[in-house]
């Protein structure tokens, strides 16, 4: 796979997550039952054809005849953190899980900030040490949750410490690429590509919780 | 900044014209242009005159007053520390790169070094026009002692330029500060996601929101509250049993880190040293810089930086002194040089004396090892022996 298509399914998988979601969340207080519908559908077409998601939304903007007006992937960063739909929100109201959920969406909401502060180089560090800060924060609040995982659920306390170990490695790919970035400010497309993963990775530890804990 | 990345300071490259014509004089008057100091290429360099240093001047004073300024060099020319007037013998090279500006007297064949001052000691620079004489004074030191560097520039162009270099370079050296900032919380939670202690939120009031940082108002990193903000990221932790337990495991993970390191011999002597330097009796700043040099000394140029693992256990009343002996040093602490990263908190916030373990708890462990060490030593039996053990 080449690194075009890698973020073409990164691209396609957060338009379902901020731009796909939202909106049939919205259908669904006019019509439930299409909403459910066009979501599995979205998502069954997407795990088939990854990157399906995104042609689809191209397709639309194209149509719109505003495909070239706007960065996709700047934009889906914007979004990132200003849309937080319901599959994405742990349901459980104990304290840890709703820490958790306080702490995904702060860190999605900082890493959205990032285009509108980079070209500022004194807000941006400011934004990097809220990141540094948010990362830490997340990940002390997963641990929590995994703690609360039944000592007899081996299987998913090793689910959620692998999810944990993916964030991690992409959080140092988004470090390393913030390096870049301060060597050569062309390299800004890396950085939103990377804080996109990083949502991307967040979103996924959501999903994992809600699925093994919920 | 020893770990630190150096970004491409590209943006300073239009003054290496006006610098050409500074070096196509040096080579006239055959000086070396790869002198042991200038290996690096990331440095520039500008002709100034060296005027004076005034020492011990008030650690709060704001340079960027104008009127302070002049007042300081006023007084400076009246305890004869500036001369009224300067002369072609005061001609100097001014370097500025990633690690430190350096002054260098240039006498026709020679150049003498005058002062080095590490960039995390510079508070400030400024440029003040008095009457047509361009003044460029750099404020340096630590937070107990400042000195003002006060050099004179041919023209406003030159001094401004110094000024906005000088500047740049903080901002380098801050935003290297802030990257390892990020890369050291991804690697501290990498950590307790491995198994180490997870020292979470309630017993470790670990925070980056306290941060502030002044580096970037007209290129003055804050120093004078430098060392009250250390002194408040070191209280924070709790006392509950959970902590203590905490703290005596980073004791005794410190110490293991060291017998990997250290003969027994060199164990039994830190042993002694750190009693020493953990005495809360009453002694002089000469007496206590002595025992850190001994420290110094034993721990040798190898395993100098392990030094910097030693703050968390170092008495309360003595660590700031401590810290600044490392930083004379040119050791790094974490996350910590004095002008862009001594706002960051450090890795542990309680000294020796704020844990209930106390002293004894450092004599248990350090015995342990010694007795273990010792056993093994016996066991082994004398190592001659060996030499002649059939293969």
């Amino acid at each position: 796979m080449t690194m075009g298509d890698s973020n073409k399914n990164l691209y396609a998988k957060m338009i379902v997550d901020v731009v796909l979601g939202p909106v049939l969340e919205r259908l669904e207080k006019k019509d439930v039952s299409a909403a459910q519908t066009l979501r599995a559908a979205f998502t069954k077409v997407d795990n088939t054809l990854p990157g399906f998601a995104y042609d689809y939304v191209k397709g639309v903007l194209k149509k719109a005849e505003i495909h070239d007006k706007f960065d996709l992937c700047e934009t889906l960063l914007r979004l990132g953190g200003s849309q937080d739909c319901e599959e994405l929100r742990i349901s459980r109201q104990e304290p840890t899980f709703q820490e958790l959920n306080k702490c995904a969406t702060a860190l999605k909401k900082i890493l959205s900030r990032i285009p509108e502060q980079i070209y500022d180089r004194k807000q941006f560090l400011e934004t990097i040490k809220e990141i540094a800060s948010a990362i830490k924060r997340l990940l002390d609040a997963v641990n929590r949750v995994i703690a609360e995982v039944p000592a007899a659920d081996n299987g998913s306390k090793q689910i959620l410490e692998d999810r944990k170990k993916e964030f991690v490695r992409y959080s140092k790919k988004f470090s390393n690429m913030l390096k870049e970035f301060f060597r050569d400010t062309n390299q800004n497309q890396s950085v939103f590509i990377s804080a996109n993963y990083l949502i991307y990775q967040t979103n996924l530890i959501l999903r994992t919780v809600k699925q093994e804990c919920c | 900044m020893e770990n630190g990345e150096w970004f491409n300071m590209d943006p300073m490259g239009g003054r290496r014209g006006q610098q050409s014509l500074y070096n196509e004089s040096r080579n006239s008057t055959g000086y070396s242009l790869h002198s042991e100091y200038h290996k690096d290429a990331d440095h520039s360099e500008y002709q100034v005159q060296f005027a004076g240093i005034i020492k011990e001047i008030q650690v709060h004073v704001d340079i960027t007053n104008r009127t302070e300024v002049l007042r300081m060099i006023d007084q400076g020319k009246m305890k004869k520390m500036i001369p009224a007037k300067i002369g072609t013998d005061s001609n100097s090279i001014l370097s500025l790169s990633r690690y430190n500006i350096k002054l260098m007297q240039v006498d026709h064949s020679t150049e003498n070094l005058i002062i080095r001052v590490p960039i995390h000691e510079i508070a400030a620079v400024c440029y003040v026009n008095d009457d047509g004489i361009h003044i460029l004074a750099v404020k340096y030191g630590n937070p107990e002692q400042c000195s003002l560097l006060v050099l004179y520039c041919d023209s406003p162009a030159r001094a401004e330029r110094i000024c906005s270099d000088v500047a740049q370079c903080f901002q380098l050296v801050y935003t290297d500060a802030v990257v390892q900032l990020l890369e050291d919380t991804i690697g501290r939670v990498e950590t307790s996601s491995t198994g180490s202690p997870t020292i979470n939120e309630n017993s470790r009031k670990i925070s980056l929101e306290g941060l502030d940082n002044h580096g970037f108002s007209q290129s003055q990193p804050n120093l004078s509250d430098r060392h009250n903000r250390d002194k408040r990221s070191r209280s924070l932790a709790t006392s509950d049993a959970s902590n203590q337990s905490i703290q005596a495991e980073l004791l005794r993970s410190y110490l293991e880190q060291l017998r990997s390191k250290f003969t027994v011999d060199e164990l039994a002597k830190f042993s002694t040293l750190l009693k020493q330097i953990n005495d809360p009796s009453p002694r002089s700043h000469k007496d206590l810089l002595a025992v850190f040099q001994e420290v110094f000394q034993l721990y040798g140029n190898e395993r100098k930086n392990l030094l910097a693992g030693l703050c968390p256990f170092i008495y309360e009343k003595h660590y700031a002194n401590f810290l600044d002996f490392l930083k004379k040093q040119g050791i790094a602490i974490d996350n910590g040089t004095l002008s862009s990263r001594h706002s960051f908190p450090r890795n542990y916030t309680r000294s020796v004396s704020d844990m209930n373990t106390d002293q004894s708890d450092i004599d248990s462990v350090l015995e342990g090892i010694s007795t273990q060490l010792a056993q093994i030593d016996s066991n082994i039996g004398d190592v001659n022996t060996y030499l002649n053990y059939p293969s």
